[in-house]
């Protein structure tokens, strides 16, 4: 089921809106998530647009498959969809970012999304281009950070990356003349999403946390699904996100590297306002769990990333949002 | 590929979504709160609709929609896909909305099931068997053609055949509104 208010599915932060609603969506934009494992460094972390230090820029396409299996309640129980049910949203990515100073890289990704759904009764194939994000990513180190050993106190220091991104609404979302719920492919709303990232290599392990925050522009609504409406205002909750990996490189004797990356990722989003008035039982909540290997070749040149994310069918992994698993590939390219 | 070359890049792409078949996603990225509504008011001699219903010992009757609504001042028709916010919403309207409007009939209408009897499991299982609301089971497709309905859609139509609302549950205020002008 295409999260009727997320669209293009949803980030799953450190594995993708993406959605969404969404995405859910969104979805929920190029929600592949990021497994920054040694971005700083080229690694082959699956996902990121995040250009290795030193490096001028970076290009990525991805597909990936987002399945559903059920959602979880407002009670965050799980319940399974209509018998018969088959949900699939099929989202080609491209990213590209380019460095504009030592420190400070620009990004751009986008998607082309494409809902295939079965859901009972109900037959929907719809495709078209999802939410699009724009971003700034501030690198607050001058020399990269990964090291094979700790020798020296400031072996220690890790990599710390600040964001700004802002997603723009170009996807069909159940405010446009769309048919119905199954046919969206983005959120409906621009946002702004501030992001944090911390991370660590001593060879072979890696270490990063990240964090992101997220607001939503209030927008004002006069249609939904083809249907003129009373016109209102609309606002979503503001979104908090949060994720851990843990990843693990091998140097191989081509000296090409493969990594290994496990993440945990969970976010949660407040309930809506309309009209000023908040919705009390339209938060959401998410917690996944993703598994990626990634294949770097010496040069770091290109990277290819094959990534699982998964959702725990277990009461409380999440609220009302439906449970879904994501399998991608991705191929990146770094301009040297 | 260059600085320049990059931005080119973008403006190729938003080229792309604002000059090609992506018009659609205007109202979107520049969002209107101009009222369209006044043309999709409109009355009918009646909903002229003889469905299936799923009643709740599991056995299946016809209904006729314009018969139920001479036996309320007006109905109630929510459409279901039987997912967090459809449930959210039916939650709302069962728990904070029908105990104030006894002269209201009350419907959840399931276009999405393709047969009475996983309709009725998804009514079990959604905790309604005992709700006091309807299940419809539009299995021809007859409610959600006739008003365009889709998740989370909510049709208010009184006893003279008006239909007072079509759109979105979003937090049932408007419904309550609407009924409460009964």
């Amino acid at each position: 089921m295409t999260h009727p208010e997320l669209g293009q599915q949803e980030a799953t932060y450190l594995s993708k809106k993406e959605m969404k609603k969404l995405i859910i969506l969104f979805l929920l934009s190029l929600n592949t998530g990021n497994i920054y494992a040694a971005s700083c460094c080229g690694g082959s972390g699956g996902g990121s647009v995040t250009i290795p230090k030193f490096m001028p820029q970076v290009a990525k396409v991805g597909l990936s498959q987002e399945t559903y299996d059920g959602f979880w309640n407002q009670k965050g129980e799980v319940l399974a969809d209509p018998t018969g049910s088959n949900l699939t949203q099929t989202r080609f990515e491209f990213a590209y970012a380019k460095r504009l100073t030592p420190n400070l890289q620009a990004n751009l990704s986008a998607s082309w999304v494409k809902n295939d759904n079965v859901y009972s009764g109900v037959q929907s194939h719809t495709q078209g281009l999802g939410d699009t994000k724009l971003g700034l990513l501030y690198e607050n180190f001058d020399n990269i950070t990964c090291v094979n050993e700790i020798t020296r106190p400031e072996d220690w220091q890790p990599a710390n990356y600040y964001g700004l991104n802002l997603t723009l609404p170009t996807g069909l979302s159940p405010y446009d003349d769309v048919d119905s719920s199954f046919d969206i492919t983005g959120r409906g709303f621009y946002a702004l999403e501030a992001t944090a990232l911390v991370e660590k290599t001593v060879y072979p392990y890696t270490v990063s946390l990240n964090g992101g925050y997220t607001l939503y522009k209030a927008r004002m609504i006069n249609q939904e699904t083809g249907n003129y409406v009373t016109p209102y205002k609309k606002q979503l909750g503001d979104r908090f996100s949060i994720g851990l990996t843990l990843s693990y490189t091998w140097f191989l004797d081509s000296l090409d590297q493969a990594t290994l990356n496990l993440s945990q990722s969970k976010f949660s989003e407040d309930a809506a306002k309309i009209n000023g008035a908040t919705d009390p039982d339209t938060d959401l909540a998410k917690q996944s769990q993703g598994l990626s290997l990634g294949y770097a070749t010496m040069d770091q040149s290109w990277v290819v990333t094959l990534g699982l994310n998964a959702a725990l069918k277990q009461t409380g992994a999440g609220k009302n949002f439906p449970i879904t698993n994501t399998t991608s590939l991705g191929l990146t390219h770094v301009f040297h | 590929m260059s600085f320049s070359k990059f931005f080119l890049l973008v403006a190729l792409l938003l080229t792309f979504l604002f000059g090609s078949g992506c018009k659609d996603t205007m109202n979107d990225l520049v969002p209107s709160g101009e009222n369209k509504t006044a043309s999709a008011a409109s009355t009918t001699t009646g909903t002229n609709i003889e469905i299936d219903i799923t009643v709740q010992n599991g056995s299946d009757v016809d209904i006729d929609l314009d018969t139920e609504l001479t036996k309320h001042d007006a109905i109630v028709l929510y459409f279901t896909m039987w997912c967090p916010i459809c449930n959210g919403h039916a939650d709302k309207m069962i728990a904070k909305v029908m105990p104030s409007y006894s002269n209201v009939g009350f419907y959840l209408v399931d276009y999405v099931s393709g047969s009475t009897s996983s309709s009725q499991i998804s009514l079990v299982s959604s905790g309604y068997q005992n709700a006091g609301v309807t299940l419809l089971v539009d299995l021809a497709r007859e409610i959600e053609l006739k008003y365009d309905g889709t998740m989370g859609t909510t049709i208010v139509i009184d006893a003279d055949g008006n239909i007072l609302m079509n759109e979105d549950f979003k937090d049932g205020v408007l419904l309550s509104s609407i009924l409460s002008g009964l």
